[in-house]
């Protein structure tokens, strides 16, 4: 055994118990999948193996011997290192400078930059990654700063690499060069710990796959035939699985959201973030927008919301030119749910309540001329808690004590409630565990059913295509494919994602 | 329940900084309990004590909301100093040259002086909108900038030729306002003022509004708020606060006219105390009171004993940093004392 | 006209030192990502130090000795309270500038018996530099010559910080810890320790920046006498977003309008008004970098 953990437990303060007494163990030369729901503990136990995190209890071999890993350095120098699902770059700095960054070429305390390009690339070319290791690292797509923290490892002369969640934000294409690139290592004799909840790809490229659920390990097994994903599948939630469809095709209704030749232009690059987007989302209708990550999708967004204003173009909501309304004019006429519910969703030290009255509290009955109604707000907010099921001890709980997907059902109450013809939801379920997307997903159908016009941006190819009627691809800020999921599939989107005809 | 947490924190800081303090007492020679019985004689050992150290207080508790209302709503209003004098010199000049009976002058005075503040900060709101510029910096280089003119104003055109120190000539004999039981009514105006501020802050949607923006801009943004013209009114607000309190220092203080550095350093004790408040509008008021007892205790300290009434500046500054240090601190030991316990919980 | 121009900018040299040396200190927690508002009141406490040391052993050394020495400690107090404690920045910072005024003006009484200002023919001064050979040279001669010291360290600074900053390992890594924290704890190095040396450095700077002023600029120590520079030097840091070649040009900019005031009082414009100048000139500054942001 390359790597044992044994009896692994983990209390985050004050009182998160992210892992129950886990084993884990790593053979050289494997790739180990390590399985799970979002929440089950992956990363935590990988951080714990790669000195991020410290455990509360238990131990750690690596080649028989005990070890205490205390920090990152610790554990590169036990060969192990890990690539985080938040890549950990500097985005201004070059390539190179953020993989040697920690451990730099330098003569008397000065930092040599020629030596260290020269190093990286001579790493890179060893191991069969392409990537240009001059360029500036905010320049280079997601899958190429991959790379780049792949490189960071190989360069601290890992043994052991672990993947936390590498392809959550790849297009299938991507994830393919990966794979390859994992292979390319392992038959150098790395160790790669491959962190997932996707079971196709866990299934094609694993020697060995790990489940855990909630903080607890339900299995190991070998990856040699006899397993298969709806198998997995009940391990990691531990009862059978409802699959997502509720898809019946319905006449679609008038339009509600028009977009026309909208174009945004960066005040400091001069980049053109948005270029000639035309899009239409009719009542009644899922409309899905796809793309990698950082080809406009937020742009579109926050133009859509009204925080940014569109260079040119026009935005129509139920009729009403909006393209010059700030966010404050469009609420009466959209919902809203937004990507990063800690940042823009929620106020994370106010109540539920409070939380829960935003926007609302821009009409009556909340509003009484000054004043804000106190018990309608108490009463509204208790009655959103019991409809959306938000598990909490009161409406005057703080938003921060409770789970991430209660979180999210404080968000989506809200904004559902509002009951706007338009609603926009910029990734709703990214981090959420089975149980919340799923609901998540039925409360999309269900505003569809109820004749809502229905935007969802995911990165999630998967539940594009199970829940939108249609979906518009996104690269480089144009609108370059409108395509039925009913019709094309995965990799079609795919392709169109990258540009590449199929 | 929820009240026994912070106000144990709080004695706990509040002992901890006197400790502290204790130490350099004793490297100045002189007897700790000495100098706090001085301090607690002649702050709150009688009627007379405490009413002054009531009066000493009212300044710092306008000043004090103004700084707890600008950081709950997120606005970083530093320029209580500025707002502050422009109230006490309009109040001062004002008072003066209008002829008014005293029944209406009084509030119109203190009004005018609130509202001279209120412009001040205003010009501060006025860059953020229309330039965009950070009240952050503006507010403070607007305290430089009102320092020097309100200074040219009381040196030259409304000087007093007869006055030692540049100041203004003595306001009417009808503007002085009165004192019920040796306390100023400044000081009921102060309290009321507070409950005022609780009622914007707690009850109106304005208020709401500027909480939330407090707690997280870009989600009052979203969400629809009206986050500059929640930001401009903060910011008037927290003006006229701040000028009401100097306006209230020439009707009701002891000079009755503006002097050079009247407004010594009730600016920067308003961002104090809101800070150890942690914004909270009635621990704004404890601790207003909290900090004139020491202002009021130090005259008699310096009298009774050898250490010089400077002294509470510096004890002042310990007491801030230890209550927002154990504040802190507890927070981190608490979850860490709550993460062994579930820990135990789990291997036992 | 040219030997008014040459005093003017003699003056501006002057007046821009303590400006540009807090504001070198404040560009380490600029860059490290610490929102550290503190120097002001470790300028304060260095101005204070300086006259204590150097009145109380007779050489001006002794005065850097425990003017450096006070911003170490404010420095950790800093570190202790930021850092270790998790205590909001800016109220540390605040916490700070209360912490110097504080205990400088109970010092000041309790020190020296005197309210207001120390004022003393014994403090010995920063002797000033004199380049003979300079000095022949007419108007360079005038501008450059007969400075004390302290304003050609500045003037090194600037090189030796941009030097530090974008060619060491340390500026790397520092650079880093502000843009993206997490890429500089995911190599293993310690986010605290990097902020605690911009916390060090930026103590001694500005205690430096506090000993030209009271042993350079002048030869006293008054109560409050940094009087706004930390902040001025805070401004500055941000409208240049922290770059040391800028620090120096946009502190000069500020020396020269301190002294156009000076120049303008031949006029018979009111002190108060002349006095104003730094501070309605960080206002148009402000106003300037917005409009350019506007624009852009």
């Amino acid at each position: 055994m390359l790597v044992e953990m044994i009896d692994i437990c983990k209390v985050y303060p004050p009182n998160v118990v992210a892992l129950k007494h886990v084993d884990f163990s790593l053979e050289r030369g494997e790739i180990h999948a390590l399985v799970g729901e979002n929440g089950a503990g992956k990363s935590t136990l990988m951080k714990i193996l790669s000195g991020v995190v410290k455990p509360s209890f238990g131990e750690i071999r690596v080649n028989g011997q005990r070890v205490q890993i205390n920090s990152p350095v610790v554990a590169a120098r036990l060969g192990i290192g890990m690539v985080h699902q938040e890549l950990a770059l500097v985005g201004s700095l070059r390539a190179y400078e953020n993989v040697v960054l920690g451990s730099e070429p330098s003569r008397f305390g000065l930092f040599q930059p020629q030596k260290s390009s020269q190093m990286v690339k001579e790493l890179a070319d060893k191991f069969g990654l392409k990537i240009d290791v001059n360029a500036i690292t905010q320049e280079l797509s997601i899958a190429g700063r991959q790379k780049i923290e792949i490189l960071k490892q190989l360069y601290r002369n890992v043994d052991i690499l672990i993947l936390d969640e590498p392809t959550a934000a790849l297009t299938p294409q991507e994830s393919e060069e990966l794979f390859d690139e994992m292979f390319k290592l392992r038959d150098r004799g790395k160790t790669i710990v491959f962190v997932s909840h996707k079971l196709d790809e866990v299934l094609r490229v694993s020697d060995r796959i790990t489940v855990l659920r909630r903080g607890e390990k339900i299995a190991t097994v070998k990856n040699d035939g006899n397993i298969d994903a709806v198998r997995l599948a009940e391990m990691m939630v531990g009862k059978t699985i409802r699959t997502t469809s509720v898809k019946k095709r319905r006449p679609v209704g008038h339009p509600v959201l028009v977009v026309k030749d909208l174009t945004l232009i960066s005040k400091t690059s001069g980049k053109k973030l948005l270029d000639g987007v035309n899009l239409t989302v009719h009542a009644g209708e899922v409309v899905g927008i796809a793309g990698v990550e950082g080809n406009g999708q937020k742009e579109l967004i926050e133009v859509l919301i009204g925080l940014r204003k569109p260079t040119s173009g026009r935005i129509e909501i139920s009729g009403e030119d909006v393209t010059s309304f700030g966010p404050r004019q469009r609420r009466p006429l959209m919902a809203y749910v937004p990507q990063d519910r800690k940042n823009v969703g929620l106020a994370l030290k106010a109540t539920i309540m409070e939380n829960l009255i935003m926007t609302h509290h821009m009409n009556p009955p909340l509003k009484k001329k000054w004043l804000l109604d106190r018990n309608v707000a108490k009463s509204f907010a208790t009655q959103l808690i019991r409809d959306f099921e938000i598990v909490c001890r009161g409406p005057f709980e703080r938003v921060q004590n409770l789970s991430g997907g209660n979180q999210q059902k404080v968000v989506v109450a809200r904004e559902v409630s509002l009951n706007r013809r338009l609603i926009v939801l910029d990734q709703p379920t990214r981090g959420l565990d089975v149980a919340s997307t799923q609901y998540l997903r039925d409360q999309m159908i269900a505003l569809r059913d109820s004749d809502k016009a229905v935007l969802l941006v995911s990165a999630d190819l998967d539940e594009l295509m199970d829940l939108s009627d249609r979906i518009y691809v996104m690269r480089s800020g144009h609108i370059v494919a409108e395509l039925d999921p009913q019709v094309v599939d995965k990799t079609v989107v795919g392709y169109h994602m990258l540009g590449v005809s199929a | 329940m929820s009240l026994v947490r912070p106000i144990s924190q709080t004695i706990l800081a509040i002992a901890f900084a006197f400790f502290v303090a204790s130490i350099f007492i004793l490297l100045h020679h002189s007897s700790p309990l000495e100098v706090y019985g001085a301090l607690y004689q002649y702050g709150l050992g009688s009627w007379f004590s405490f009413s002054n150290t009531l009066n000493a207080a009212f300044p710092l508790i306008l000043t004090g909301l103004s700084a707890s209302i600008a950081f709950m709503s997120g606005v970083v209003n530093l320029g209580q100093h500025g707002q502050f004098l422009w109230g006490a010199l309009v109040c001062a000049v004002l008072g003066v040259y209008l002829k008014l009976p005293s029944w209406l002058g009084i509030p119109a005075l203190a009004v005018l002086g609130g509202l001279s503040g209120a412009a001040w900060a205003g010009l501060a709101a006025f860059f953020k909108r229309k330039y965009k510029m950070d009240e952050f910096i503006s507010t403070l280089m607007l305290n430089f900038l009102a320092e020097y003119m309100t200074l040219y104003l009381a040196t030259y055109p409304f000087l007093d030729p007869k006055a030692y120190v540049p100041s203004t000539r003595l306001i009417r004999r009808e503007y002085f306002m009165t004192n019920i039981f040796d306390v100023n009514v400044a000081f009921f105006v102060a309290l009321f003022m507070v409950f005022l501020c609780w009622w914007f802050v707690w009850r109106t949607w304005r208020g709401y509004e500027a909480r939330m923006m407090g707690y997280n801009k870009l989600f009052a943004t979203v969400g629809g708020c009206d986050v500059e013209t929640d930001t401009t009114l903060v910011l008037l607000l927290t003006g006229f606060l701040s000028g009401l309190a100097g306006a209230l220092l020439i009707l009701n203080g002891t000079q009755h006219r503006f002097t050079k550095g009247i407004g010594a350093n009730f600016g920067w004790d308003g961002v104090m105390i809101a800070i150890m408040a942690n914004n909270g509008l009635f621990q704004t008021l404890f601790y207003a009171l909290f900090i004139g007892f020491l202002k009021n205790g130090a005259v008699g300290m310096e009298f009774e004993t050898s250490v010089p009434s400077e002294f509470v500046l510096f004890l002042q500054s310990i007491i801030v940093l230890t209550l927002v240090g154990t504040r802190s601190g507890l927070v981190s030991l608490t979850d860490w004392l709550r993460a062994k316990r579930e820990l135990g919980k789990l291997v036992k | 006209m040219g030997a008014i121009v040459a005093q003017l900018l003699h003056a501006a040299l002057s007046s821009a030192t303590p400006i540009a040396l807090a504001a070198f200190g404040g560009m380490f927690s600029y860059h490290a990502n610490v929102f550290n508002i503190a120097m002001e009141g470790m300028m304060l406490m260095g101005a204070y130090y300086a006259v204590y040391g150097a009145y109380r052993f007779g050489h001006w050394l002794y005065g850097m000795l425990f003017a450096l020495l006070s911003g170490l400690i404010l420095a950790g107090i800093f570190s202790l309270f930021a850092i270790v404690l998790k205590v909001d920045e800016f109220i540390t910072g605040i916490g700070i500038n209360m912490l110097a005024l504080g205990w400088t003006t109970y010092s000041l009484r309790a020190t020296f018996q005197v309210k207001g200002a120390f004022i003393s023919q014994s403090i010995p001064a920063i002797p000033k530099i004199r380049f003979p050979a300079i000095e022949k040279v007419p108007f360079l001669g005038e501008v450059l010559s007969s400075h004390p010291f302290l304003v050609f360290v500045a003037i090194a600074f600037a090189f030796v910080c941009h030097v530090v900053l974008y060619r060491t390992k340390f500026g790397l890594r520092l650079r880093a810890t502000g843009e993206e924290p997490t890429a500089v704890a995911s190599v293993g190095l310690s986010i605290g320790r990097l902020k605690l040396w911009s916390a060090v450095l930026c103590g001694i700077f500005s205690a430096l920046a506090g000993v030209y002023l009271s042993l350079g600029y002048v030869t006293l120590f008054s109560e409050n006498m940094s009087n706004g520079r930390g902040w001025i030097s805070l401004a500055i840091i941000i409208l240049v977003r922290g770059r040391p070649m800028s620090i120096m040009l946009m502190s000069l900019v500020f020396g020269l309008l301190e002294n156009l005031g000076m120049l303008l009082q031949r006029y018979a414009v009111p002190p108060q008004f002349t006095a104003m100048l730094p501070y309605a000139a960080t206002l148009f500054v402000l106003y300037s970098y917005a409009r350019r942001l506007k624009s852009a």
